[in-house]
């Protein structure tokens, strides 16, 4: 027990001789390099001699290991860059932007058309506020998407938010083909039968634009998959982004 | 030349660190005495273990806590996609960089 308590005294003599060394670091990072020499005199008396080192062992450790002053020689000198981590790409965000911007016209437009009276101002100056990019809003987007997953790619892992990116490039031209596919085979059912009476047209064309909303759905999981695997693949070198 | 040899060996600090944890997850000790038998870089814990904080930092590691038999818990370091994109890029550099050398040493410039 006395033996246990001078070792861990003399580890921790040891560490605050290494942590004075390493002034000019910063406080987690400090801690996180004094927690890994602490591991490692741990490991290194476990393989030497298993559980309750002695002091002597213990010492050995200890002078087979790097002085404290080491620390202080080995810190990087000042003026090399300090590499930040990942940053997230900003063209998807403002393409997202662009795109609520088309679902609050999109809606206004709707409850307003249907309302019987008069729509507020306040509506009306949203309206008018959302109109510009929310028409813009299907080429933007897009645009912005396609930008983003070429900027990703070109950044070889320094930016991130390759999903935003996929979903704004692909959410106007999808919903385009879904609406095309579910219309077009929906409304196509009128030629096959011509000579229906209204209410059973009706259901013929319901069910075919339900089975063109299924095709849709289809269609555009597989162009999701396709588009994703080579976005997300690694850019080797020298390819075009 | 001990001026030119420890600048170099700073150099590839880094870059050995990472292509030791591509191929796996490792603990401090493990990643020390795995650089270690690499004589000629001399590369010891004092290097190390800034050197593994500081790749944690910018994004390069990432770690996970596990207990240890004795002392604090064990951080098993392992790469990020963008170390793993990092540690690609750094050897292929250093592929066309011996290309390069080889033929300067074969033929000039």
């Amino acid at each position: 027990m006395e033996q246990e308590r001078e070792v861990t005294r003399a580890i921790g003599a040891y560490l605050e001789r290494v942590a004075a060394e390493l002034g000019g670091v910063p406080a987690d990072e400090k801690d996180a390099i004094l927690q890994e020499i602490e591991s490692h005199i741990y490991d290194a008396l476990q393989k030497r001699c298993g559980k309750s080192p002695s002091i002597e062992e213990l010492d050995i450790v200890l002078g087979e290991m790097d002085a404290p002053q080491s620390y202080r020689r080995n810190q990087a000198p000042a003026g090399i860059a300090v590499t930040q981590g990942p940053r997230f790409c900003k063209y998807p965000i403002v393409g997202a932007v662009f795109a609520s911007l088309s679902l609050i016209l999109g809606i206004l437009l709707w409850v307003c058309n249907g309302a019987a009276e008069e729509p507020p101002t306040l509506l009306k100056y949203i309206m008018y506020a959302t109109l510009v990019p929310g028409l813009a809003a299907p080429v933007v987007t897009t645009a912005l998407g396609l930008v983003g997953v070429s900027a990703i790619r070109a950044s070889r892992g320094r930016l991130i938010g390759m999903p935003l990116a996929v979903a704004m490039s692909l959410l106007y031209p999808l919903t385009g083909l879904t609406a095309m596919l579910t219309f077009g085979v929906g409304h196509s059912a009128r030629i096959f039968a011509p000579g229906l009476d209204m209410p059973r047209m009706h259901n013929l064309v319901t069910a075919a634009a339900c089975l063109g909303l299924v095709v849709a759905v289809v269609v555009d999981i597989f162009i999701i998959s396709r588009v994703w695997r080579w976005a997300s693949r690694p850019v080797a070198p020298g390819e075009p982004v | 030349m001990n001026a030119w040899i420890t600048q170099l060996r700073k150099g590839l600090l880094e870059f050995c660190v990472l292509n030791l944890l591509d191929e796996r997850e490792n603990y401090g000790y493990e990643i020390v005495q795995g650089l270690r038998d690499i004589e000629v870089l001399a590369i010891t814990e004092s290097t190390v273990y800034p050197i593994l904080t500081r790749l944690c930092r910018d994004g390069y590691l990432k770690f996970r806590l596990a207990a240890s038999p004795q002392g604090p818990p064990r951080r098993y370091f392992s790469l990020t996609v963008l170390g793993r994109h990092r540690v690609r890029e750094m050897n292929e550099y250093w592929q066309d960089l011996n290309v390069s050398i080889e033929r300067l040493k074969r033929h000039g410039p």
